[in-house]
């Protein structure tokens, strides 16, 4: 069995699904540090023995960013020779340090260790890249170690458990970003895992990322800027699974999360969502895929002032408790929706000089500007809209009649839900970068934490060599080893086929005097994103 | 790394943004570059094999080249079967078509033919013609160009090639600029460590095309040519230049043939375009030469070609890799040095890492260049300085 969970910072929703669908859901305020145990426990006590994952999404890093409460990072760089190290300076601090690691992962000038030790504490948290780490994880693993061995950093992440993609640079970037949101992140996941480990559940633990696919928990902090586009896409993963039986696959659709905050929009092209230009963090680019999402700054929550809809959340509605009407009270107030105290939110729109139903309509116009334009720069043609969320049934008619080209708006079964049911939904995914080097017995594998050996000379056929890529990228989305992979069948748990797409292969020789000493393998595989088998079969029985 | 920095501020980006207008880029190089110029192989252990341009592109990518403003990767199309009759004879362009074919046959004893022998050669030349077309069109949106193919042409004659070569690139993309574009004047220097046989052959007698090469002297290497005394014939007489160079010759005798020969002679020229053949054997690492640059001393002949462009033909200056054969020590750094220079990035840093260890010593090359201004001094107002 799986969970979904979605913690979105003031509510916290939960699904339990198995290989047939959907079996219990449940909503409460608060977030996953004082409520996850219980929600765990309303949603799947009795089951507690069966779950297999627990898949979260949470919007703690994203919303730590949007209020500026990132930590500083130090960036520290081993360049090692080549252009100029400045190309990488992404850090409020940034230091040089001497050492080299050539292109074949060969240490030819050891890390500056006195330099790295005598580093003064200035920011809460630092980065190590060197360039080449990736074809050698030993140099920055030790520069982290010496790092961490001082006590100085709150966090501290390295460049080859980033990313294995060439580029120096914004791998550094990368890094920076990964630091910054470590100390956040680490929160989120410790109280995942303490929950899960109080309750004996035996589950794997995944984090959803940007684009849709499931992390490991380890991997995840180490590299937790993958997950910070993870509570937008938990909503797109899960009206994506909601209306798997309505045949998206055949049409462009467009998506909508009617959050508390905000409204977010994604389109699904071919089946899958349509993916942007990455994730970013405390402006930093991370070069971690997410969907490409039109964020509006209206929900339910946006607080209604004398001038009609304002762009801000003050606090609750009124009809759960708050002083200012919002969104959502003029829904109730105009009986679109019945939700909490409808006399509340009656009470707090009476004081305003606004008529409710302008407030919606108002609501109605921004979206409908906001789409035409989404739909235009996409250059995309939709004739469907799904709506998710606790108000998507309530707008969905209001929202769609002002765009012309929608037929159709559909709100499905368990909309309220839709992130928790997008995390249960969602199959392991991750890019690897391999480098082999048989002349030197040496495989690196990105991201780190897989088990595999190459032996001296060690001869591969295209298709070996394609294969053993493959298996690695297998290992890694569920944090396993090669060898196991071999021998399960490329099982991530939840695919029956391994969803890996190779987008760099490389195999040539390494010949010295005239003699071929070994091969290099130089490969990046993506196991795909996406929605995980069983949701094929979710309703059918 | 000598000392080392550190630098406190605001975020800064490294890489390709949005509000960065690409007008803005003073220096923007285009890499010439495609996938299939890995595909013919002599044999998997011949100096000249596909590992010459992997190992090279791996080097680019991890120091982020291609995410810069300044550079680009550019995909070059073939140059048609006419655009090589401009220089080769039709006999030969078939026999090569006809060897290519079975992919069999050898031109010279080190010069194997393929089956991708044939589309090679005609992406190759199209991947040069690509690189000067975009540096002489001054609407193309690069300032300069660097052409990363292969198999390599300088030792392809108008009917006949060895030493690793079937076409002549240059020689094929020059006509084509000549033909297509206003271009008239076209200087070429070749520094690969090899005399460009081929070339010299093809260009003998035509004053459009002022060929120098700086190279080993033949008395010590592969082709045994390029003697001070081949000056040209008929119309082209005084319109080549050789440079035989002593072996372990280093950066300090290229900066010094640079300066009293390539650019007087440029200078007194005035060319229309200016053609570097970028042969990266001269490095101390080169497995089949015996020279000494090293990968900075490659970023200053490339900025002294940049230089010259600048001052004589508005700038307007192409250059495509030739040879180069240290494919771990060598060429991962020389191309890297040279494309930054065409870039006008810092190359303070570009060298070889410490495993391999430069020259210490390198001979004088007085005797050669004396030589070389009293022979081309019936053309070119060369001035004497002294023998060493």
């Amino acid at each position: 069995m799986f969970l979904g969970v979605d913690a979105g910072g003031t509510n916290l929703d939960v699904v339990l699904a198995d290989r047939q669908g959907i079996i219990s859901t449940y909503k409460m305020s608060g977030d996953l540090g004082d409520g996850f145990v219980d929600a765990v426990e309303e949603t799947a006590g009795e089951v507690l023995s069966e779950l297999e994952r627990v898949v979260v999404a949470s919007t703690r890093v994203l919303n730590a960013d949007v209020q500026d409460r990132l930590p500083d990072c130090t960036n520290v760089l081993v360049p090692g020779v080549g252009l100029s190290p400045e190309l990488g300076f992404q850090g409020e601090r940034n230091v040089v340090v001497d050492g080299c690691i050539d292109h074949r992962g060969r240490e030819t000038e050891e890390v500056d260790e006195e330099k790295l030790t005598s580093l003064d504490t200035e920011t809460a948290t630092a980065a190590v890249t060197a360039k080449f780490g990736v074809r050698n994880p030993e140099t920055e693993n030790e520069a982290r170690e010496q790092l961490e061995r001082s006590g100085k950093f709150e966090a501290i992440s390295i460049g080859h458990a980033a990313t294995g993609t060439p580029g120096f640079p914004s791998r550094a970037g990368t890094a920076v970003a990964n630091a910054k949101a470590m100390p956040t992140f680490r929160e989120v996941a410790d109280a995942v895992e303490s929950g899960v480990d109080h309750l004996d559940v035996d589950a794997r633990v995944y984090f959803l990322k940007g684009d849709g696919g499931t992390v490991t928990s380890e991997h995840g902090r180490e590299a937790p800027g993958y997950t910070v586009g993870g509570g937008p896409s938990a909503s797109t993963m899960g009206l994506l699974a909601l209306m798997r039986r309505e045949d998206l696959d055949s049409e462009d659709a467009l998506l909508v999360d009617v959050g508390g905050t905000t409204t977010d929009i994604t389109a699904v092209r071919d089946g899958n969502p349509v993916m942007g230009s990455g994730s970013t963090i405390d402006g930093i680019e991370t070069r971690y895929n997410a969907a490409d999402s039109l964020d509006l700054p209206y929900g339910g929550d946006t607080a209604v002032g004398d001038d009609g809809l304002t762009r801000y959340r003050e606090g609750n509605a009124a009809a759960f408790g708050g002083e200012v009407p919002t969104l959502t009270d003029a829904l109730n107030d105009a009986e679109r929706l019945d939700i909490g105290d409808m006399g509340k939110s009656r009470e707090a729109l009476e004081c305003l000089a606004v008529d409710p139903s302008d407030v919606f309509e108002e609501y109605y116009d921004a979206m409908s500007t906001a789409v035409e334009n989404f739909v235009a720069r996409l250059d995309f043609s939709p004739s469907r809209m799904v709506l998710g969320g606790v108000l998507a049934e309530a707008v969905s008619e209001g929202i769609a009649r002002n765009l012309d080209f929608i037929t159709e708006a559909v709100v499905p079964e368990y909309a309220d839900v839709a992130g928790a049911v997008g995390c249960a939904a969602s199959r392991p995914s991750v890019r690897t970068d391999v480098y082999v080097d048989t002349a030197r017995a040496q495989i690196s594998v990105t991201p780190g934490g897989v088990e595999a050996t190459v032996e001296r000379g060690e001869e591969f056929t295209s298709s070996e060599a394609r294969k053993l890529v493959e298996r690695c990228a297998v290992a890694a989305s569920v944090g396993g080893n090669v060898d196991d992979e071999r021998a399960s069948g490329y099982s991530d748990g939840v695919s029956s086929e391994p969803n890996v797409e190779m987008q760099e292969f490389e195999n040539y020789n390494v010949v010295q005097k005239s003699r071929k000493r070994g091969e290099i393998i130089d490969a990046a595989a993506q196991k795909e994103p996406g929605l995980a088998d069983y949701v094929e079969s979710w309703g059918e029985s | 790394m000598s000392g080392s920095t550190e630098k406190t501020g605001e975020f800064q980006d490294g890489h390709k943004t949005e509000d960065v207008g690409r007008d803005k880029v003073e220096n923007r190089v285009a890499v010439i570059y495609h996938p299939d110029y890995l595909l013919h192989e002599h044999s998997p252990t011949h100096p000249e094999r596909r590992e010459r341009l992997t190992y090279t592109m791996d080097q680019l990518r991890e120091e982020g080249v291609f995410e810069l403003q300044e550079v680009d990767i550019v995909e070059p199309s073939p140059v048609t079967e006419a655009d090589m009759e401009m220089v080769h004879t039709r006999g030969y362009l078939e026999k090569l078509q006809r060897m290519s074919r079975t992919g069999t046959g050898s031109l010279s004893v080190d010069t194997q033919v393929s089956e991708h022998v044939w589309d090679q050669a005609l992406l190759a030349a199209g991947g040069v013609h690509e690189a000067c077309s975009l540096a002489v069109d001054p609407n193309s949106g690069y300032r300069r160009s660097f052409a990363m193919t292969r198999p390599g042409g300088h030792h392809a004659f108008s009917d006949d090639g060895h030493g690793f070569c079937f076409t002549n690139n240059t020689a094929v993309a020059i006509r084509k600029i000549q033909r297509e574009t206003d271009v008239e004047k076209v200087l070429l220097w070749d520094w690969d460590a090899h005399h460009f046989d081929g070339t010299q052959e093809i260009f003998y007698d035509d004053p459009s095309v002022l060929t120098i090469s700086t190279h080993q002297s033949g008395r010590t290497l592969f082709p045994g040519t390029g003697y001070e005394e081949e000056v040209g014939e008929g119309e082209g007489e005084g319109f080549n230049v050789n440079v035989p160079l002593p072996r372990k010759t280093g950066d300090e005798g290229y900066l010094r043939v640079v300066e009293e020969i390539f650019e007087p002679i440029a200078r007194e020229y005035d060319p229309d375009f200016l053609f570097v053949e970028a042969g990266q054997d001269c490095h101390f690492t080169d497995p089949i030469t015996d020279l000494g640059v090293t990968a900075q001393g490659y970023g200053r002949l490339m900025d002294h070609a940049i230089d010259a462009a600048e001052e004589i033909c508005g700038g307007k200056l192409a250059a495509s890799l030739a040879g180069g054969y240290g494919i771990e020590g060598g060429l991962p750094y020389t191309n890297l040095s040279v494309i930054a220079s065409l870039a006008g990035l810092d190359t303070s840093n570009i060298k070889e890492p410490s495993r391999y260890t430069p020259p210490g010593r390198e001979p004088g090359v007085g005797n050669v260049v004396e030589r070389v201004k009293e022979v081309q001094g019936e053309w070119w107002g060369l001035v004497m300085v002294g023998r060493d």
